[in-house]
């Protein structure tokens, strides 16, 4: 973590009051919040949906404002739902990431079955180490703990798709195919999470 | 709240011993009962227990029905298991020493042990513990986890992530007791770690607590950093007197210096809690501001007198004064001063010009909650609020003014789910756990007031003289309330729901800065007796001793003038001679205007302060007083509690306690024996001052006593305000 | 023995996912039947069927059922644990994907029995083929009234709404899943004795029903066909009774899921699982990574039912069966096991947040010290274990260290032997 150099105790930054946070959720997200509030008997239960749609709003990460909109939306403090944010994985709050992340499965089933041969296909295919980002911005790679997916070891995950047993060749292949997606799949993933939660009539009327 | 006769008692035993404990008492309690002790971290017993450290583990068994114990495979944490019959506990078992020694080590593996350079040093639970329970030398090898370090958190608080433990304590803090919720754990596993969001600055107006709770030295003092180590201070108990709800502090001090302040366990006021205000806000104590000596005026400058110069100046002026002269006095000096004060300035000058306030709207006797309801301004003890189903803050942020007074009434809420309605023209701290928000337009005070009278009457039915009121507010409906103040006629009809099962009004005496001040106070009386809440009814004090000035009656007498009236006077030439004592009309008083004229054209001005004010420089002859760590007395706080303070360190300089140098006056004047100890004095004030008889100092040890109600219960009165006068903020609208 | 796919029965089947194909072959028929039942009756067949929690835990699944309060008067909840993470688990998974309305009306069934107006479905965000599966299963059930208001004319109303996690193994902890879903970091909170069950004060302090993915799935056979039909399938075991689905992965020829009535030797499970693949067996976890690792002896006395795995010194836990060819270094195997837990420990108890990341270190240095510094490193994992297993407050610390200790005690000739090295 870089440490914030301090000239004088007096200048310390602030939080802004909540009056001051910019609102940038769309119609849809609103909509969207709104109904998932409907869902849990207090406005706090809607925490992780809301930073899902925060994620997806704010283009795949979500940045101090967007903890601070999710705050002022659910009634919490700002420390509060930047605590919740970092304490699970998913959030890409204090660590920016590209498009695409790719999540390689080093857990044990995998590791038997060869995922860090796979991992060190893709450190080097790709250039980086794990939690970092290709410099164009493209991609992420990430390893992660049992997808639970062990029956298909080596496995990686893409947003919201599987791809296992990986062999070199498959890793080649998917490679591939993300530099020829447009849409950054941490996006996708996180409205793919927001549509799961809600029910068919709910997701209708937040898209009109 | 349950008194301990309506609590289930239980048998436990600890230790093979029987000990009866309350039923559902946490069992880190229960042991102390026989004086046992199960050492903590993560447990503090005023916030919700968790069993984070795992330090207060304990090996428990059930009692079977064949007198055996049947003892649970694995130890449990004693701050987090409840009392139930037949409960063994057992605290020092070969697995428990274990235990302790390996969270100990745990603890230890990425702490720095930088314990040399530590403020914390000397007095850090980790520190002790591990000296009683831990290794003495660690196995591991690895690399210690690198985090921030001297952070400076905020001007007060510096955060060291090196030395946490991940107790929690900080952060429940700010959930629980603060409520502001500044702090959290941020990330998990052996990476979480409190901080503010983003690092951005704790603006809380409780962070100095954290300081307090933190068992090691993760939060520390900025103010204190590297300015001692523990064991080089003395530890006095002191008062706190930056405001009116009288905190109980611990005054650390060494060669005669204020070091630092830290919360004093008092259950009637503070609990163990302070704000920052009265953590960090005695600075002035080492000023090179402060008055040590008296001064007098020879031309253009002032110079350095002894006392007899200087009475014998006073006293020219002074003596035989009568109307000429007047006194204004702060809130701040101690009783046993204000009462001799207030005497010389009867008895002595003869004069009747005397005050201690400070507001726009300066009410006659005849206005005052008193003179036109019967009732006393202030009813209800800081600790009762804990049980009160409903409490009505009006007019100001309670945080701000009345800090202790707040987290009280925010911990009936969080505890007890009290309803708090917060009526206020700006956003408070209280909004977050409001039950109802009334957020009126300024200058609709007495309509707001008014339509809240009104539905509560219609609940209410059968309070004496209540016709003409109902009349005097018939036409505030909820709805033509909401057009005047601006507030949802919704809300107002929420905030009646809640209140008319009776509550407790907690509002201040600023509220005598509104230019119709009285008649808001009185609109805000009406509601109380409306709601049969008249016993519940405060009008707090907002400084250290405003409540005993108040009580000894440092006000103007027959044919007196007002605090504006003696500005004027002093002004026009009315009044000769000026005594400022403790208190500075330039920053006091509404109309700075005013305060200067009168200053510039007062004859004889003689200010009595602590430190160098802007009055000073006006000044005839400067009289050094003590501060309230300086010198003996007792204080009056908001709730009518009388405090003790003694002297901790010598007075600056020159500088005489207040009541001294009244009495040495006095001397001067009559002959008579003056009292030489401000116990002395307090036995004066009892005969003077009935309600103070209690307040003899050998009854002032611990919590302090609440002054008694004089005579019986008077049935509360309505009066009529001039509700009509308030009507001006409809042209606001 | 073969298998005996009871819930995994019409696995792989297309049109068994929809609605109307899982009508077809006597969907919702348990539902139907229990709404015309007393809810007592319906755990009473619950109580017959001897279904234990196919969590990890194995809790008598009526228990839970039971100790809902009888006498409502608040709001009560039903909460689905589709968190599945334990390493070597994919059950709940398949169950999602293939067999969606089996859970989601075993849910309702449960909600029903104990009276809840709401149930949630806690699915790990990984699990996005799982949460399209359930959704549209919970879309289709209020389609035919299944859900909504009045179900089938009961005047009983029910709704259930997904609830996505976010990456965290530490939410399939019960305790840590509530807090989760009421918008905090999910962490364990205290548990009985210390607080009373989920079932008396669960999410916003209210009763709530918690199970397994697994167990919900049970539920409308048990209904169906009676708790007696159900409790015949596995009577050879001491107590437990119907199918577990085991996942088996490591080092077989078919890793995947196999459902097995318990009594069935885990010998025989391997064979179904193709046996070993590029060498011997050498150990095996049976039950999901928190459990104690046995190695080829035990496994081959190893009978599957809940005590009868521990009694050679395992656990049936959540079913996700590894196992270990001759060539796998042991120490290497309960490193990355540790890891696991050391990444995924919540931090808020001492033990296990300053624990497990020292037994990896301690671990490492097994892995690569010298003569020397592996004696130190055992004697400390030893004296580590012991406190972390004693002093966590959840499982998940306690059950960090069962591999280490386990296959330390089996292999630690092997592991510490001076020369050798790697076993």
């Amino acid at each position: 973590m870089d440490l914030i150099q301090l000239t004088e105790k007096e200048e310390r930054p602030q939080a802004p009051k909540p009056g001051e946070v910019e609102l940038r959720f769309s119609d849809r997200g609103v909509k969207e919040l709104d109904y998932l509030l409907t869902h849990y008997p207090d406005r706090k239960s809607a925490m992780l949906p809301a930073l899902w749609i925060a994620q997806r709003e704010y283009g795949g990460n979500l940045p101090a404002e967007a903890v601070a909109e999710v705050a002022v939306r659910l009634g919490r403090s700002y420390a509060e739902v930047e605590g919740v944010a970092t304490f699970y994985t998913m959030y890409h709050i204090r660590h920016a990431v590209g498009k695409h992340v790719i999540e390689v499965c080093t857990c044990i089933a995998c590791a038997l079955c060869g995922a860090y041969r796979i991992a060190d296909y893709l450190k080097a295919k790709l250039g980086v180490d794990w939690g970092e980002t290709t410099p164009d911005g493209t991609f992420t790679l990430e390893e992660v703990e049992c997808l639970d997916a062990c029956d298909r070891a080596p496995v990686l995950m893409v947003a919201d798709e599987y791809i296992g047993p990986a062999a070199e060749k498959d890793v080649d292949t998917l490679i591939e195919r993300l530099r020829n997606t447009e849409e950054p799949t941490t996006v996708r993933l996180a409205d793919e999470v927001t549509q799961a939660q809600l029910h068919k009539t709910e997701q209708a009327s937040a898209q009109d | 709240m349950q008194t301990a006769t309506e609590q289930e008692l239980v048998t436990i035993t600890v230790n093979d011993q029987e000990v009866r404990v309350p039923k559902g008492e946490m069992i880190v309690e229960s042991v102390k009962r026989i004086g046992l002790d199960v050492p903590i971290f993560c447990y503090h017993p005023r916030m919700k227990p968790v069993g984070m450290c795992r330090m207060c583990l304990v090996d428990v068994g059930m009692k079977q029905k064949d007198g055996s114990v049947r003892v649970m495979p694995k130890p449990q944490t004693a701050c987090t298991l409840p009392a139930t019959e037949g409960l063994a506990i057992y605290t020092d078992t070969e697995q428990i020493r274990k235990d302790r020694k390996g969270i100990l080590e745990f603890l230890l593996v990425n702490h720095p042990l930088d314990c040399p350079v530590c403020d914390r040093g000397g007095e850090c639970p980790l520190q002790n513990l591990t000296l009683i329970y831990g290794p003495s030398t660690t196995r591991f090898v690895e690399e210690k986890r690198h985090l921030l370090k001297a952070f400076p958190l905020s001007k007060y608080v510096q955060l060291d992530l090196e030395r946490c433990i991940q107790c929690g304590r900080c952060v429940r803090f700010t959930e629980e007791i603060s409520g502001d919720g500044q702090l959290a754990f941020l990330f998990r596993g052996a990476l979480m770690q409190p901080q503010t969001y983003e690092l951005t600055d704790f603006t809380s107006r409780f962070s100095g607590n954290t300081i307090e709770v933190c068992p090691v030295g993760a939060l520390t003092s900025a103010e204190y950093r590297f300015r001692a180590r523990p064991w080089d201070l003395e530890t006095s108990p002191a008062i706190c007197t930056e405001c009116s709800n009288g905190c109980s502090t611990w005054f650390d001090h060494r060669v005669g210096e204020m070091i630092r302040i830290n919360g004093r366990t008092n259950e009637a006021v503070n609990e163990e809690w302070t704000c920052d205000k009265g953590k960090f806000g005695h600075n002035y104590l080492n000023s090179p501001k402060r008055l040590t000596t008296p001064l007098v005026r020879d031309g253009e400058s002032l110079r350095e007198a002894g006392w007899a110069e200087a009475y014998e100046r006073i006293l020219a002026v002074f003596k035989g004064g009568g109307g000429a002269v007047a006194g204004l006095s702060g809130g701040r000096p101690s009783n046993e001063s204000l009462f001799l004060w207030k005497r010389l300035f009867t008895e002595r000058f003869e004069s009747p010009n005397l005050d201690h306030r400070w507001h726009v709207h300066l009410p006659g006797a005849g206005e005052t909650v008193a003179g036109r309801h019967g009732i006393r301004e202030v009813n209800t003890p800081i600790a009762a609020f804990e049980g009160m189903p409903a409490i009505f803050f009006f007019g100001g942020d309670p945080a701000a003014e009345q800090p202790i007074l707040y987290l009280r009434v925010r911990k009936a809420w969080f505890r007890n789910e009290a309803k708090v309605i917060v009526a206020a023209p700006e956003p408070t701290e209280a909004d977050n756990f409001a039950y109802c928000v009334l957020r009126y337009r300024p200058g609709s005070e007495a309509a707001l007031l008014g339509g809240l009278t009104r539905l509560l009457l219609e609940k209410a039915g059968g309070v004496a003289g209540a016709d003409e009121l109902r009349q005097a507010v018939a036409r505030f409906t909820p709805e033509e309330t909401e057009v005047v103040t601006g507030v949802a006629s919704g809300a107002l009809r929420r905030a009646a729901e809640a209140m008319a099962e009776g509550f407790a009004t907690a509002a201040s005496r600023t509220l005598y800065n509104l230019p119709n001040g009285a008649d808001v106070v009185t609109a805000l009386t009406n509601l109380a007796i409306s709601a049969k809440s008249a016993d519940r009814f405060n009008l707090f004090a907002t400084e250290a001793n405003e409540q005993g000035a108040l009580e000894i009656g440092v006000l103007p007498g027959a044919g007196g003038l007002d605090t504006r009236g003696i500005l004027e006077g002093c002004r026009d030439g009315g009044v000769r001679a000026l005594w400022l004592l403790q208190c500075d009309p330039f920053e006091r008083f509404p109309n700075r205007e005013l305060a200067r004229q009168a200053l510039e054209n007062v004859e004889f001005l003689l200010v009595q302060d602590i430190i160098e004010t802007e009055s000073f420089h006006h000044a005839s002859v400067v009289l050094p007083c003590c501060a309230f760590s300086e010198d003996d007395g007792s204080y009056t706080n908001m709730e009518r509690r009388v405090q003790r303070v003694r002297r901790v360190v010598a007075p600056k300089g020159h500088a005489k306690p207040s009541w001294k140098v009244f009495s040495e006056l006095e001397l001067r004047m009559t002959g008579e024996t003056p009292p030489f100890s401000a116990k002395e004095v307090m036995g004066m004030l009892g005969s003077a001052a009935p309600q103070y008889q209690v307040s003899a100092y050998d009854h002032l040890e611990g919590e302090g006593v609440i002054l008694p109600a004089e005579g019986g219960a008077a049935e509360p009165r309505l009066a009529l305000p001039d509700y009509d006068a308030m009507e001006g903020s409809r042209e606001l609208v | 023995m073969p298998e005996t796919r009871l819930l995994l029965k019409h696995s792989g089947d297309p049109e068994y996912r929809a609605i109307a194909g899982y009508m077809a072959e006597g969907g919702y028929v348990g539902l139907k039947k229990a709404l015309t039942m007393e809810r007592q009756a319906v755990i009473d067949e619950v109580k017959k069927s001897g279904l234990r929690g196919r969590g990890g835990a194995g809790f008598p699944t009526w228990m839970k059922w039971n100790s809902v309060p009888k006498e409502k008067t608040k709001p009560h909840y039903v909460l689905c644990n589709a968190d599945e993470g334990e390493p070597g688990t994919f059950k709940d998974k398949e169950l999602m994907e293939n067999t969606p309305h089996l859970m989601i009306e075993g849910m309702i069934i449960g909600g029903y029995a104990i009276q809840a107006e709401v149930g949630y479905v806690y699915i790990r965000a990984e699990f996005m083929d799982c949460a399209r599966a359930i959704k549209m299963a919970i879309d289709e059930a209020y389609e035919n009234g299944f859900l909504g208001k009045n179900i089938l004319g009961s005047g009983w109303d029910h709704d259930i709404y997904v609830h996505m996690g976010a990456g965290s193994y530490e939410c399939g902890e019960e305790n840590a899943m509530m807090r989760s879903l009421m918008g905090e970091r999910g962490m364990p909170g205290l548990k009985f004795p210390h607080a009373p069950f989920p079932t008396i004060e669960g999410l916003w302090n209210l009763p709530t029903l918690i199970n397994n993915v697994e167990s919900f799935a049970c539920v409308p056979h048990i209904v169906v066909n009676g708790g007696d039909w159900y409790a015949m399938i596995g009577a050879s075991t001491k107590n437990s009774r119907g199918t577990k689905i085991f996942s088996v992965s490591g080092h077989v020829n078919k890793p995947g899921n196999y459902e097995i009535e318990f009594g069935m030797p885990l010998m025989e499970l391997l064979e179904l699982a193709g046996g070993m693949k590029g060498g011997e067996l050498k150990a095996c976890v049976p039950g999901g990574s928190s459990v104690p690792m046995i190695n080829k002896e035990q496994c081959e006395k190893a009978i599957i039912g809940y005590e009868e795995l521990v009694e050679v010194g395992t656990m049936v836990g959540s079913g996700g069966c590894i196992f270990l060819n001759e060539h796998t270094c042991i120490v290497t195997f309960i490193w990355r096991t540790t890891l696991f837990y050391a990444r995924e420990s919540c931090g808020k108890c001492t033990p296990c947040r300053e624990g497990s990341g020292r037994l990896v270190a301690a671990l490492a240095r097994l892995r690569s010290g010298d003569d020397a510094q592996k004696t130190a490193a055992l004697r400390d994992i030893d004296e580590l274990v012991t406190v972390m297993r004693s002093a966590s407050l959840c499982g998940l610390g306690q059950m960090a260290v069962s591999p280490a200790t386990s296959a330390l005690q089996d292999f630690r000739q092997a592991v510490g032997a001076p020369k050798g090295a790697n076993t």
